[in-house]
């Protein structure tokens, strides 16, 4: 008799144990399918936070880039009209960089360096620092550290030798301190001295600039002048030391054009006569009721223009505007009232910051229901083994190595992850455009970032796939290191 | 119900025309329970021979199960050796285990342990799979074992849909996938009526009979008993006894 030869078992092939594990699924369509069930909902939430966030994020940028006429339009009306005050001036600092349109604009005015606008710069950043720690204390603390003095004149106050020390000696009494040390302070303090110079010159020069605009205006309103905004002028304000990008030389024409119109049919409004036309023509009981919102969208519609025109000259006011400019106007003046509200709406998503864009509060929730989706996921398979214990066994018995019951189990576990995951990614998919599009409308299917939400659909699925197979690690551990006798016992 | 008396003393001469199959030297097996020591097995010397049908009698508590358990290579002695064949079961690892039991060894359970989502020849064929055998022959293979056990006609029925009896058949055909040596069987009929247990018995002296397969029966059953070769006694973590069939009476007590 020759010797029986052992050797290592042979790795049973992956299709195969597909196929053990398929059927094995199928015999337990109920329990797969409450674990399914658990990873797609994990996978629906994360999808949904995701998707709807990155359609957010979209419809913020086109916002941004819808209203950006218009903030344009308010930037120049303000820089033509108005002195520049020291927060104008770090606002603008802050943004600029080294020879672009303000940097030049600053240099001229200020006939300032390159270093000098750098040192104004770099101390933008303090200046918020120490602005915000006097905006953050109460007006009795105030009152003791500054006396009357407010804002950026506190800098120039305590720039002299005595008030700082009183004002250092006051902070522990009043149980408070600076956000730095008294060195740093004392250093900025003495470079915003320093830089006091080249901020008047600019304040100074600007203000020159702007007797140069005021007759160029010659007696109309900046936004009569921009409204006839051409090339011509363009260099005349250039002459004078403003900077301005060609492009913006049309949509800031346009803009102010519709602006003044937008400003002629609101003073049309004020009219008492042609507000109680206005109530009694559209059934409005109370004359409070007349908003804008109301006016604006009545000159939307087909008949409003006419009306409009009509009731003025019959109140003795009669307009230039034609029936059709009424209209547009109207219609620009809903749209832009709708881009703001969708930009508050939007600036309240908090969408900037964090990992991926999401705040942290976002992120806790995701991350706990990923747990939570880990834990069930677990137990669950946890539950699957112990009630397997018999057929573990005496597979082991049949001469299933350890390898072949992990493999197993992971590939289960792996399955229910793929299938609940793409049930739950779509289910997420198609929520999440659903909130988005109930909060943006039109907007958030006009900017469905098409290829960012199949990558965070990938992403999810195969979140899902992870976290299921993670979750089954221990539990088919514990199925493989199960002992073959547990197969002899009988219930 | 069932005893066995002895007829005879002192006949257990070895038979020197059998080649042993399975040897333990001086087998041991200590459970803890807490802080105490509990001795399931106190130094068991014994030799199986190739092709018997040996029958493993005793109470529960015996040590049995575990005496079971360590000659089927499903279970770690404490100390001492179990060889199979000559191979030192303790020197395997885990993968060549798995080889042992798969090739070498068929089992057969009380429950039948069937694996319940897969069909009559699946089942006979997962042991084939684990072999490496491909799915064409272990088809053809699993097949001819079912006709063995009568069960052609059925090999597409799931577990559910069969009884005890034919669920055990399946099992034995299922023991027998990769033509093994040694068979062990846990009170096979433990679960069946009278008529569908001697099917059993009669497939499983068959098997003894015809392909020279090693049997080794936990069993308290006296049809079973009274077909065995040898039967062994255990009690108290120990061999009590070893006696040759021919040498003792089966007696039965009668049911009208």
């Amino acid at each position: 008799m020759s010797a029986f030869e052992i050797k290592s078992q042979v790795k049973l092939p992956l299709g195969k144990c597909m196929e053990v594990v398929l059927s094995g699924i199928q015999f337990r369509l109920f329990r797969a399918s409450i674990t399914m069930a658990i990873i797609a909902l994990a996978v629906a939430f994360l999808m949904t936070i995701m998707g709807d966030s990155m359609i957010v994020r979209e419809v913020a940028q086109s916002v941004e880039s819808l209203i950006q006429p218009r903030q344009n339009n308010n930037f120049w009306v303000r820089r033509l009209s108005r002195p520049i005050d020291s927060a104008d001036l770090t606002q603008v600092l802050f943004r600029a960089r080294p020879d672009d349109a303000r940097w030049n604009e600053y240099k001229q005015w200020g006939q300032a360096s390159d270093e000098d606008l750098a040192a104004l710069q770099a101390l933008a950043a303090d200046e918020a620092r120490y602005l915000r720690f006097f905006a953050e204390l109460k007006e009795s603390q105030l009152r003791a550290l500054t006396g009357r003095v407010r804002g950026r004149d506190i800098f120039r106050l305590l720039a002299d030798e005595d008030a700082l020390n009183a004002f250092m000696e006051t902070l522990p009494n009043i149980d408070t301190a600076i956000p730095s040390t008294r060195q740093e302070f004392e250093d900025f303090l003495r470079r915003w001295e320093a830089t006091r110079p080249v901020r008047a010159r600019i304040v100074a020069g600007h203000e020159q600039a702007l007797d140069g605009v005021r007759r160029l205006l010659d007696g109309q309103t900046t936004q009569e002048f921009l409204a006839t905004l051409d090339e011509d002028k363009a260099r005349d304000l250039q002459r004078l030391g403003y900077r301005m990008n060609p492009d913006d030389v049309r949509t800031l024409r346009v803009w102010a054009q519709r602006q003044i119109k937008t400003r002629h049919m609101e003073q049309s409004l004020q009219d008492p006569a042609v507000r109680q036309r206005f109530a009694n023509q559209f059934g409005v009981q109370d004359l409070n009721r007349v908003t804008p919102d109301l006016f604006f969208g009545r000159m939307a519609t087909r008949n409003g223009p006419d009306w409009l025109i009509s009731a003025l000259s019959e109140t003795g006011r009669p307009t230039t505007l034609s029936a059709d400019e009424i209209r547009e106007t109207a219609e620009a003046w809903l749209n832009d009232r709708r881009l703001a509200r969708l930009e508050s709406s939007v600036q309240a998503m908090d969408i900037t910051g964090g990992f991926m864009g999401f705040s942290n509060r976002v992120l806790w929730l995701i991350g706990v229901s990923l747990i939570v989706c880990v834990v069930g996921i677990a137990n669950a398979m946890l539950m699957s083994v112990t009630e397997r214990f018999k057929e573990i066994a005496t597979m082991k018995c049949l001469g299933a190595t350890d390898g072949f019951i992990m493999t197993n189990f992971i590939m289960e576990s792996g399955i229910q992850g793929l299938s609940g995951g793409l049930i739950g990614g779509l289910l997420g998919l198609v929520l999440g455009i659903a909130r988005a599009s109930l909060g943006y409308g039109w907007m958030a299917f006009a900017n469905l970032p098409i290829l960012d939400l199949l990558l965070v659909f990938v992403f999810s699925v195969a979140a899902g796939i992870a976290l299921s197979v993670l979750a089954a690690i221990y539990p088919a551990l514990a199925a493989a290191r199960l002992a073959p006798l547990e197969a002899m016992r009988v219930e | 119900m069932t005893h066995a008396k002895e007829k005879k003393h002192g006949s257990d001469e070895p038979r020197e025309e059998k080649a042993v199959i399975i040897r333990t030297r001086n087998l041991r097996k200590t459970y803890r329970m807490g802080e105490e020591e509990v001795h399931a097995l106190t130094g068991v010397n014994v030799e199986i021979y190739r092709g018997e049908f040996l029958c493993v009698m005793g109470p529960s508590g015996s040590g049995k199960s575990t005496f079971f358990n360590m000659i089927g290579g499903l279970d770690a002695p404490t100390s001492g050796r179990v060889f199979i064949d000559e191979v030192d079961v303790a020197q395997l690892s885990a993968s060549e285990l798995a080889f042992l039991r798969c090739q070498k060894i068929g089992y057969i359970f009380q429950s039948y342990n069937l694996v319940q989502y897969m069909t009559a020849l699946e089942n006979v064929t997962v042991p084939m799979a684990f072999a490496g055998v491909n799915d064409d022959d272990a088809h053809d293979r699993g097949m001819e074992l079912l006709d063995l056990v009568a069960l052609k006609d059925r090999w597409f029925h799931k577990p559910i849909e069969m009884s005890g009896g034919q669920q055990q058949r399946t099992a034995i055909a299922r023991s027998m996938a990769n033509a093994p040596t040694l068979l062990l069987c846990d009170e096979p009929t433990g679960n069946l009526d009278f008529k569908t247990g001697d099917e059993i018995h009669h497939i499983l002296q068959r098997l003894n009979k015809e392909r020279g397969v090693t049997i080794i029966c936990a069993t308290h059953d006296h049809r079973l008993i009274s077909m065995a070769d040898r039967i062994v006694w255990v009690r108290d973590g120990g061999i009590e006894r070893i006696a040759n069939r021919k040498d003792i009476t089966v007696e039965t007590g009668s049911v009208d």
